[in-house]
């Protein structure tokens, strides 16, 4: 019944891949960004399966286990308030996209300062931060496999298999059927985490009675403080307001304020992604707290299992592999929009201006096919040995991906940006983060706070200071993109 | 000049709203499990997400009509 459940799913997924496989009069805005042309629910379902991975399915649920209901607040009003930057940054986005042509993040950061050092650290940044974030999808899908199937699909092959399967429908449909299955699986993602939550919490005795039980042996997990009073104020603080600098930093949700209808399409979109993590964040973290009746003292990483397992132990086989189909839609919408935005950005902000060549739109996609399998193997390589918990490489992620955010903002909003201060934002940013990652600079000078909200008070510093309030674009230089 | 002081009072609001997230701090609300036992605290916090929902709603019509 398990294997039957999976092989429909893909056969479903792939069906649709197909459907989006347009070979006639494609562009590379039909292509990378789907004409530009998503109305509201398509968008906003697109950016939310882009942004529900793996790391909403077992990412929190691991850390529900792990810190307690406080998690939930921190990733719904966290996310919510990062909607904010759909107005601050997506509006602008958007428009430049669609005056001047502009396919990647990278491009729009060249069009408007005219630097092409910029341009490939600002690509370099993204790629380099995004890469973990992509491992975090391969890694789920393999923990997910594994316990769905009891082991008899082991972790490696699961994740060899996932990414197998991802690569191929993303080679043949491109934005399109990303978007298209985005819809989908967004649908049923959030359809079987609520059943979910019900037939393990009716297992449990009601949910209000199993929250009951657990408060009289765990009452630290019920504290907006977290278990072991991990929140302070100062990590409180930083965990709730990194979402709305690294959020938007993205390259696939990036890319996803170019492909709106029009700006009443993304607003809207805008207030759905406010609204609607009020509700479904709340189901993962709900099954990570309850795990501690069923699974106590799982510690670090092997807590990041607790949503396979709380399925397998308190529902029917058939049930578990449903969830955990949507799970694995979670985690390949994610995959298929990294892989996508990653080629996109490695063909037009690398590849083509370091080669100097003119190429078609076959030509084009065909390099960028060449990179969604290179980015998808280091991904997979990365996930063969898990450096981290599944929180902790992304929040990695995020922060070295926030610290792009003051340039961004500055050039989006503020003035003419001095390409220098850009890159010494960039490039000091970078270094701080990581000398506070591996110790060489010491935790203390952080005052309690995360490290990257001092950085970035640092870089909005540089690049403020590069900044003159008047503010002119530049014309977009063609050097060796050809637009069809 | 007066575009700019709307910004600021919706930078405020939005601030002000995101300051009311961290008021756990200075407020001592109660973790017992209250509605479906989930701590009563968090409930009172999904209020302030829907308050940060309505005033994004607001922003977004006036935005709009400009």
């Amino acid at each position: 019944m398990v294997y039957l459940i999976l092989l429909l799913y893909f056969a479903f997924t792939f069906w649709g891949s197909l459907i989006g496989a347009n070979t006639k009069n494609q562009t590379p805005e039909s292509y990378f960004l789907a004409n530009r042309n998503l109305g509201t629910l398509a968008l906003f379902f697109t950016i939310l399966a882009t942004n529900f991975s793996a790391f909403y399915f077992i990412g929190f649920a691991g850390e529900g286990y792990r810190v307690g209901y406080a998690y939930y607040f921190i990733m719904a009003f966290g996310t919510a308030f990062a909607a904010l930057s759909f107005f601050i940054i997506g509006h602008k986005v958007w428009q430049l996209g669609k005056d001047k042509g502009y396919l990647t993040p990278p491009e729009l950061i060249y069009g408007e300062t005219g630097s092409q050092s910029l341009r490939y650290l600002y690509a370099s940044i993204m790629v380099i931060y995004t890469l973990p974030y992509l491992a975090l999808q391969i890694i789920g899908g393999g923990y997910i496999l594994e316990n769905l199937t009891g082991g008899q699909i082991p972790y490696l092959l699961g994740t060899i298999l996932l990414t197998v399967f991802t690569i191929a429908y993303v080679l043949i449909g491109g934005m399109t059927s990303v978007a298209k299955t985005d819809l989908k699986q967004g649908l049923l993602a959030i359809l079987f985490m609520l059943l979910a939550v019900i037939f393990i919490s009716r297992d449990l005795g009601g949910l209000a009675f199993a929250n009951e039980q657990l408060f009289q042996s765990e009452a630290d997990l019920f504290q907006p403080t977290g278990k072991g009073e991990q929140y302070s104020p100062q990590k409180w603080f930083s965990l709730l307001i990194v979402w709305l600098f690294c959020i938007p930093m993205f390259p696939q949700l990036f890319m996803r304020f170019y492909i709106a209808r029009d700006l009443s399409h993304l607003r809207k979109s805008a207030l759905l992604y406010a609204g609607i993590p009020l509700v479904i964040s709340l189901f993962p973290v709900i099954i990570g707290v309850l795990g501690h009746l069923s699974f106590p003292g799982l510690e670090g990483k092997a807590a990041d299992q607790i949503l396979p397992m709380m399925l397998v132990e308190h529902t029917t086989d058939w049930f578990a592999a449903l969830v955990m189909t949507g799970a694995i839609a979670a985690f390949m919408s994610t995959l298929d929009s990294q892989l996508l935005a990653l080629s996109t950005i490695a063909t037009r902000d690398f590849y083509l201006p370091i080669s100097q060549r003119e190429v078609d739109f076959k030509k084009e996609v065909a390099i960028g096919r060449v990179f969604v399998a290179i980015f998808a193997l280091i991904g997979l390589f990365i996930a063969f040995k898990p450096f981290a918990t599944i929180f902790d490489m992304g929040k990695l992620s995020f922060a070295g991906l926030a610290i792009l955010f003051p340039l961004t903002l500055f050039i989006l909003r503020v003035g003419k940006v001095n390409p220098a201060y850009g890159i010494a934002s960039i490039g000091i940013g970078q270094c701080l983060l990581l000398s506070f990652y591996y110790g060489w600079l010491p935790k203390a000078w952080l005052f309690g706070f995360e490290s990257f909200i001092p950085i970035l008070l640092i870089c909005f510093l540089i690049v403020g200071l590069g900044t003159r309030r008047q503010k002119t674009s530049l014309p977009l230089k063609d050097e060796g993109n050809k637009k069809t | 000049m007066q575009r700019t002081r709307v910004n600021l009072l919706w930078a405020l609001l939005f601030g002000a709203i995101f300051l009311l997230s961290q008021s756990h701090h200075l407020i001592s609300f109660s973790h017992q499990p209250s509605l479906l036992g989930l701590p009563f605290w968090l409930w009172c916090y999904m209020g302030i997400h829907v308050l940060l929902v309505a005033a994004l709603f607001v922003y977004s019509r006036k935005t709009e009509h400009n």
